[in-house]
């Protein structure tokens, strides 16, 4: 038996007050590239410099994220009472995760500043900064794992499925890995042919498997009831295409011109390298954006009609 | 904190409330449980009360126009100011050029009961006659009844019934709080059958849901009336001794073929127009015919045709001939009023040689007086109104020059808005009462602030079901700036126009009482009730055991009335006037039925679409659509659609339901931003009653654009 | 001692009028936001919902009332991450405690049945049985206006006396919703 959603006496149902959910956005979108670059950070050969590089672009992501979350808060002065639930409560364990992460890329940064800030002729404990940086890797991983059992629930039948998670995880990975390679890009001077080619490899494979993910999730949203009689749907349709072409766009064709900009000495150049990718970076993360709006804006509350 | 128990009156059934005021302001209502009638239910109307109380849209003050009309500018005058101008300009027209230059006029919200009694007083006082209100609603219906059994059957008798029939009538609208006592017939083994055109709400729950083709409802009464009669299923007894057709032999040669147009109404025949399977119209008059305890419970969805009167004779007629009329499980006449003092209302000033009655009640008006300009006398009788034809007429050749309306917004609720602005805007002097600003004071030139039902105190016996004999005191509980009653405004007015021999008094108090002096109860008996008072009983058999005021004294099965007027005096079937059987080739064009009516359980009318906590249950209006016809024409629900008429057309929202047929659309009415009445029917009227074809015709829908507007 | 109060409805006696709705509305002040923000309503505490099956001429329509279950084991209160959700231990209904809310809206995703609500404050608010009224022995305002008589409620045991000769089906849920309705004939 079917609900009738929108009856012609009973508007809307339950969109009561429409809140804005650029909060959540900011939050699931930067937290989520905050975890893959600092995981494709510890994965590729590097020196501390480009470590604390990526440390302090991770802490930024992080941090920004978490002002999202707060804003999402309607009494965000009580926030820290948000992970009092952490036995029961999935919202709880992901909050209790991305403080966590935070936390250990900023202790991580901070053992790395440490003898600079203290003026010790020693060298840098990369060791003792490096245990941090995994420990935040893996809580950034389960952390990832948090958020997206906090989406699987029966009442969102949108999000409600293993895509979500697989949406996650490749996204963080996606925008991960642009964003150290941009930040490589933009501190080595001299690119050499065979890394450059590798990581646009990276990017394009990794932007591959991200739209299979995403062409999967429209695949099944087709097949689903839910958007029968739902505002949005032109909308949501259109953006979906957007976001296809900027997804293709800033990791596929970007790296591909960056590498092929490579085999042309008279255009390449470092700069025009870092241009590039800076480029990709800001187009992944407006698709990854639009795809979240579309998470959140289009994904109707089915309440559950009483079967008798 | 103060409880004060009192009588609702957002629309006409009369439920008990208990209000709560906290400091003067009213904070809470709900339903009374000592209401027999109710068990303390009330409906979301009533329970709003209080946004319905302080609703800043008001207009609370007196206006006079400043501007042309239409310009929607005022100004803020006094009482007095605006009473005294009111009184000279009505006078002036008066004495310039008679009685029909001035139209006073009644829309549903001013009420019925006591309201509507001191709106005749000043009538008759003043020397004009009222009108409006009456061709639309209710009346129509209850001509065909008075004149078959000289009565309305105001009570069906739900203690005792056994079989209820809901033929047309939406309890969830307009009788919500009775719902208890009807769905109590089922759990006592009744059942409960609806014959609609749209399954929802009450419709929803019955045991038994007959689709009927709309407007073809004369068709199902009449092949009904063929079962009873051919299968020797009536009352034998009472037909034989207290109606004027003993033996049926007159209503079976009629039914047989023995009519003007030569049809037999067999239930075959009328398969054919009503869409009802033969053998279910065959099974239902069984039902209705052998049930004991058996009410046909009719209401507004019946009407706005142009057989309406004819229908509810033959529906009456279904009554008569069973016997299931004034009986234990059946429809009841009861005492609609307390007996009025005659003396009230100085009918004889309108009607020289009046002979006041030992019972009157209900409207009060006198049976035998027609007025000058009145073309349906049969109407007139009933209510004491002109009928809406009349009145515009009036209005349109520029007899009427002044005009006075209460509680009314004709400009938005009569069919055909433009042409009734227009008629409005001819006349010289407008004047409204009116709760908020609306269409039609917009053309009004002064706007008195009218009182809600929560700012006067009046007695109250009208009601819509389960007409119980019970009269109880609505109480007044607030009062919102400087808003009158409108009884209160005609005392006034009155006094201006120098008629204090007929009003003699400010007070209210004093009209009560003198309305009630034939009464064995007094004001203040009623006043220190908590129950109210009955003021008489429910008794079976009146009409074998006391005749009928009608001609030879017995019931009308023929009637006699009808026939000597010029009507068929048995009913002849005759289709509405615009749907694809009575307009082929406007069909081909225009394919669907565009049905209208009421607009749903929270509204009434036109009114309390500002209400917040019953707006957002429907903040707009959507037309209902069967899902088979929306693929049809590739509409989906939300999206934006045009539904034109051959008079017009309007856009608005579509909603696809499977409780509509795939041949009809339902455009709920009262909208100001998608108003039906730009596609209905004016000027095709039933010709015993007036009443215009307005709520359904022939209609196509098209969709504008995807879910409102891209 | 647990005496769960349930709520007993009756979908043959429901017409779909929204007495219950406005009744809870006024009883607990609720907001409307129709005039604020057009096209939202303020909260609302109890919601009737339309369910068609099948096809015209034979569709079969029915309305729900539904409110908060008072589940036996809700997911509000396991997903509030600020632990603002509890079952009283005297009669199970699930109450909140506004100063623990955070208006993070969590309990809103995780619900069935849509009973979170959210206020102009942003905090979670949602049936609690009338506590007020029941505590003065007086009906919840949506029993008590019913216009059908559809809404009931009491304790098993008390429901079990209010359903003779009928069936009474609980609803199935597997977080134990406190909701019982009664069959058709």
């Amino acid at each position: 038996m079917r609900p009738a959603e929108t009856s012609a006496y009973f508007v809307r149902f339950p969109h009561y007050q429409r809140e804005s959910e650029w909060p959540l956005i900011i939050y699931t979108v930067l937290l989520q590239s905050a975890v893959g670059t600092l995981i494709v950070g510890l994965l590729w050969p590097r020196s501390w410099q480009i470590s604390f590089e990526n440390l302090l672009v991770t802490l930024a992501l992080g941090a920004i994220g978490m002002l999202g979350a707060i804003g999402h808060l309607s009494s965000p002065l009580r926030a820290p009472r948000a992970i009092l639930n952490w036995r029961c409560s999935w919202l709880s364990r992901e909050i209790l995760l991305s403080v966590t992460f935070v936390g250990m890329v900023f202790l991580a940064g901070l053992i790395y500043l440490l003898p600079v800030l203290v003026g010790s002729e020693s060298g840098h404990s990369a060791l003792v900064a490096d245990v941090f940086r995994v420990l935040a890797g893996l809580a950034g991983l389960a952390l990832l794992g948090a958020m997206s059992m906090s989406y699987l629930v029966p009442t969102r039948p949108v999000w409600n499925h293993l895509d979500t998670s697989a949406s996650f995880y490749t996204g963080a990975f996606q925008l991960g890995w642009a964003v150290s390679a941009t930040l490589l890009f933009v501190h080595v001077q001299r690119i050499e042919a065979a890394p450059l080619v590798l990581i646009a490899c990276g990017l394009i494979v990794l932007t591959l498997l991200r739209i299979y993910i995403i062409l999967r999730v429209v695949e099944r949203l087709r097949g689903l009831n839910v958007y029968r009689d739902q505002p949005y749907s032109w909308l949501t349709g259109r953006i979906r295409q957007i976001r296809i072409v900027l997804a293709v766009v800033g990791g596929v064709v970007t790296p591909l011109f960056s590498v092929a900009v490579m085999f042309l000495p008279e255009t390449f150049s470092a700069t025009v390298t870092e241009g590039i990718w800076i480029l990709a970076v800001l187009l992944l993360f407006l698709g990854e954006g639009m795809d979240r709006w579309v998470f959140f804006e289009a994904s109707p509350s089915v309440i559950f009609p009483p079967r008798f | 904190m103060q409880t004060i128990k009192s009588v609702c009156g957002r629309c006409h059934n009369s439920c008990r409330i208990i209000a709560t005021l906290e400091n003067g302001t009213l904070v809470k209502v709900k339903g009374d449980p000592d209401d027999p009638r109710t068990q303390g239910a009330l409906c979301s109307k009533g329970l709003s009360a209080t946004q319905i109380a302080y609703d800043p849209r008001r207009v609370i003050h007196p206006l006079r126009r400043v501007g042309p009309r239409g310009d929607g500018k005022w100004q803020k005058i006094s009482w007095d100011e605006a009473l005294t101008e009111v009184a000279d300009k009505l006078k002036g027209y008066k004495e310039k050029y008679g009685q029909r230059s001035i139209g006073f006029y009644r829309g549903q919200a001013a009420g019925w009961g006591f309201q509507y009694l001191m709106f005749q007083r000043f009538c008759n006082a003043f020397g004009i006659v009222g009108g409006m209100g009456t061709s639309e609603c209710f009346v129509p219906r209850v001509i065909g009844e008075v004149i078959t059994y000289g009565g309305i059957p105001l009570y069906s008798d739900y203690d005792n019934a056994k079989l209820l029939i809901f033929w047309g009538r939406q309890p969830a609208f307009s009788g919500a709080t009775q719902m208890r006592k009807i769905f109590d017939v089922r759990d006592r083994g009744g059942k409960i059958v609806f014959i609609d055109t749209l399954q929802f709400h009450a419709g929803a729950r019955a045991d038994q849901f007959i689709f009927i083709e709309p407007g073809t409802d004369l068709a199902l009464a009449l092949a009904m009336l063929m079962v009873i009669v051919e299968e020797d299923l009536w009352d034998h007894e009472f037909v034989n001794n207290h109606t004027n057709d003993p033996g049926l032999r007159q209503l079976r040669e009629h039914l047989n073929g023995g009519n003007r147009d030569g049809v037999t109404y067999s239930p075959e025949w009328a398969e054919k127009i009503t869409g009802i399977g033969a053998n279910v119209i065959r099974n239902l008059a069984h039902e209705y015919a052998t049930t004991s305890g058996a009410c046909l419970l009719t209401g507004h969805g019946l009407e706005a045709h142009i057989n309406i009167t004819q229908t509810a004779r033959a529906i009456a007629l279904l009554r008569v001939v069973t016997g299931h009329i004034d009986q234990k499980g059946c429809d009841v006449l009861v005492p609609p009023s307390p007996n009025y003092n005659p003396k009230f209302f100085f009918n004889h000033l309108m009607e020289p040689g009046y002979q006041e009655p030992a019972d009157l009640r209900l409207f009060g008006n006198s049976h035998s007086f027609i007025p000058e300009g009145c073309r349906y006398p049969l109407l007139f009788m009933m209510q004491g109104l002109h009928a809406t034809p009349d009145v515009l007429r009036d209005l349109r050749d520029n007899t009427t020059k002044a005009t006075f309306t209460q509680g009314g917004n004709p400009l938005r609720m009569l069919p055909n808005p433009k042409g009734v602005r227009d008629a409005f805007l001819k006349a010289e002097f407008n004047v409204v009462c009116e709760l908020y600003h609306t269409e039609t004071t917009s053309v009004a030139d002064i706007v008195l602030p009218a009182a809600s039902y929560l700012e006067r105190t009046e007695p109250e016996w009208f009601k819509y079901d389960y007409w119980l004999p019970v009269v109880n005191l609505r109480r007044q509980l607030i009062q919102i700036g400087e808003c009158k009653s409108d009884s209160q405004i005609l005392v006034d007015l009155a006094r201006k126009l120098g008629l204090e021999e007929y009003f003699p008094s400010d007070d209210m108090t004093y009209y009560i009482e003198d309305l009630f002096a034939r009464e064995n109860f007094t004001y203040k008996e009623l006043e220190g009730s908590e129950n109210g008072i009955m003021f008489g009983p429910v008794m079976y058999n009146k009409l074998a055991q006391f005749g009928v005021d009608l001609p030879g004294g017995k019931v009308n099965i023929v009637s006699v009335i009808l026939e000597s007027m010029g009507f068929d005096g048995l009913p002849v079937y005759y289709e509405g006037s615009e749907n694809r059987r009575s307009k082929p080739e406007l069909a081909k064009e225009y394919p669907l039925n565009g049905l209208s009516g009421r607009a749903g359980p929270q509204y009434v009318h036109c009114q309390l679409r500002t209400i917040p906590w019953l707006r957002e249950i429907t903040p707009e209006p959507f037309v209902l659509i069967n899902p088979a016809k929306g693929q049809e024409l590739g509409i989906k629900s939300n999206d934006l659609v045009l539904v034109e008429s051959p008079r017009g057309s309007i856009k608005l929202k579509a909603h696809l339901t499977e409780t509509i047929n795939p041949l009809s659309v339902y455009v709920p009415g009262g909208w100001e931003e998608a108003n039906y009445n730009v596609l209905g029917i004016e000027e095709d009227v039933c010709p015993i009653s007036s009443q215009a074809n307005y709520l359904q015709c022939l209609c196509r829908v098209s969709r504008i654009s995807e879910e409102g507007g891209h | 001692m647990l005496k769960q109060l349930a709520f007993l409805f009756d979908p043959t006696r429901c017409i779909n009028c929204y007495s219950c709705e406005i009744a809870c509305k006024q009883e607990n002040a609720l907001p409307p936001l129709v005039d604020a923000q057009p096209g939202t309503t303020g909260p609302r505490w109890r919601r009737v919902i339309t369910l068609e099956e099948g096809v015209y001429p034979d569709a079969r329509v029915w309305y729900i009332s539904m409110s908060c279950m008072h589940c036996g084991d809700p997911d509000c209160m396991k997903s509030c991450p600020s632990g603002a959700i509890s079952k009283r231990a005297e009669d199970g209904i699930a109450v909140r405690d506004a100063k623990k809310c955070i208006g993070c809206r969590f309990c809103s995703w995780a619900c069935r049945f849509g009973a979170p609500q959210f206020g102009t404050d942003g905090h979670m608010e949602k049936c609690n049985l009338c506590l007020g009224l029941l505590e003065k022995g007086e009906l919840p305002a949506c029993v008590a206006s019913c216009a059908g008589g559809a809404i009931q409620f009491g304790t098993v045991d008390e429901i079990s006396q209010k359903v003779s000769g009928r069936a009474a089906m609980k609803l199935a849920g597997a977080t134990d919703p406190q909701f019982y309705l009664l069959a058709a004939r």
